[in-house]
């Protein structure tokens, strides 16, 4: 992608959120997913080059976040992958969010699927590069993740 | 689709997790400690040569008809590169004569879909069907294939991507029942840049690529990526076509699934059979 700073600061913008969220799903910290946006900025800058198709940003900056929340961990930031899962977050009055409790109570690596599946809409297929398994893989840790959900939320 | 899944969808919608106020800070000052570009563009520079020399040597005997192979302008190989610290094989197809279908073409309700949710990709499924209604959802008639059509499938699914102006790309998705055939087809919109487009396909490190070009009865040049799990590892024997038919990208994917295609032999001959069954 020839992009200049402006455009490339639009994009950015534009999908920080996203990426925070699919940054919050594998490191289960909100600090920890704000640095690895913060990181997947600078990695991103360095290989836009890398980004051919302009409608595919999306799916790769998400991709970044993903991994640089993947090395958040992997530097002991504030959680680990055994440890998630465990605290559920305070209800906030006047919001729903009961299947943000639930999925707050799944294992790391099922939360990150159903966020960027249910949350985001991306297809398995996606899931499977941005997360680097297989789509087969992505598939099962969904359905078990729906088993787990189901227990949570109906008993 | 069942209830509950359907069900998930809707209470994700009711649910967004709302981005901290702290986000738009961090990003800003991430922007602003951006380094210059110049010393990046010419490490990526030397990487993509190392890129193009590896799918040389990997694709030697055929490298010079691989590198038109499908319609596209280049084809790209590579078994072994690492990327954040772990290891993908992958291949990627750029350029090529793509058509850009202008957007008042398409149907009234892909025009909706990118209106009402811009910049996203919204996915329609057309379960229990082929991709015939899929087509007709969205006003674009893709190329005629009597041994896709000959195939039964088990459902379908169009994927609309759009960006602020409209829809840019269409993907058409469709397989049999047990995924032994999943068919995909790519149709870009004018609201596509104009740069060269280009795709990359990766596997894990386990699963090694071999590529060579087949040429169809029918004239069609196709790139034809042969993916084989190393003993022991997860994934399937497959054999996987890219090419351009008509401006559209083609991905067809044939499976050693043990139920639809039992062997080697018997995917490389559909996947033949498919490639040679496109009305051009």
């Amino acid at each position: 992608m020839k992009a200049d700073n402006a455009e490339f600061e639009r994009i950015v913008t534009e999908y920080a959120p996203v990426m925070y969220r699919a940054a919050l799903a594998v490191t289960g910290s909100e600090a920890a997913a704000e640095d690895a946006v913060g990181d997947a900025v600078l990695r991103a800058w360095q290989r836009l080059g890398s980004l051919r198709e302009p409608s595919a940003a999306r799916a790769w900056l998400v991709k970044i976040a993903v991994n640089c929340a993947r090395g958040q961990l992997r530097r002991g930031h504030e959680t680990s992958l055994e440890g998630m899962g465990e605290e559920i977050p305070a209800p906030e009055p006047g919001r729903e969010r009961e299947l943000r409790d639930a999925v707050a109570r799944l294992s790391a690596e099922r939360r990150a699927v159903v966020t960027l599946y249910y949350y985001e809409g991306f297809s398995t297929a996606e899931i499977a590069a941005m997360l680097g398994i297989r789509r087969g893989t992505v598939k099962s840790r969904l359905a078990r993740a729906r088993e787990d959900l189901k227990t949570i939320l109906e008993g | 689709m069942d209830d509950f899944e359907k069900k998930l969808f809707e209470m994700a919608k009711k649910e967004p997790v709302d981005a901290p106020d702290g986000l738009r800070a961090r990003v800003s000052r991430a922007l602003e400690d951006l380094p210059e570009r110049g010393g990046t563009r010419v490490g990526r520079t030397a990487r993509t040569a190392l890129c193009a020399l590896a799918a040389a040597a990997v694709l030697a005997g055929t490298a010079l008809a691989v590198f038109s192979a499908g319609g596209f302008r280049s084809v790209e190989l590579r078994n072994g590169e690492e990327m954040d610290g772990e290891e993908y094989n992958w291949y990627g197809v750029e350029g090529g004569e793509y058509r850009r279908v202008p957007v008042e073409e398409l149907s009234e309700k892909v025009r909706k879909i990118a209106e009402n949710d811009p910049v996203s990709d919204t996915t329609r499924y057309f379960e229990d069907s082929d991709w015939s209604a899929a087509q007709e959802f969205s006003g674009v008639t893709l190329p005629g294939n009597d041994a896709i059509d000959a195939l039964e499938m088990g459902g379908s699914r169009l994927t609309v991507s759009s960006n602020v102006y409209g829809p840019t790309h269409l993907a058409f998705w469709q397989s049999t029942d047990g995924l032994g055939v999943t068919v995909q087809a790519d149709v870009y919109t004018d609201l596509m840049g104009e740069g060269a487009i280009r795709v990359n396909r990766g596997v894990s490190s386990d699963t090694e690529l071999t590529a060579e070009e087949y040429i169809a009865e029918n004239g069609l040049s196709a790139l034809v990526v042969h993916a084989q799990p190393d003993e022991g590892a997860e994934g399937t024997e497959r054999y996987m076509a890219d090419l351009l038919v008509d401006g559209i990208r083609y991905h067809i994917k044939v499976s050693v699934n043990g139920t639809e295609i039992g062997t080697s032999d018997e995917a490389l001959d559909t996947l033949h059979a498919i490639l040679n069954g496109f009305d051009v």
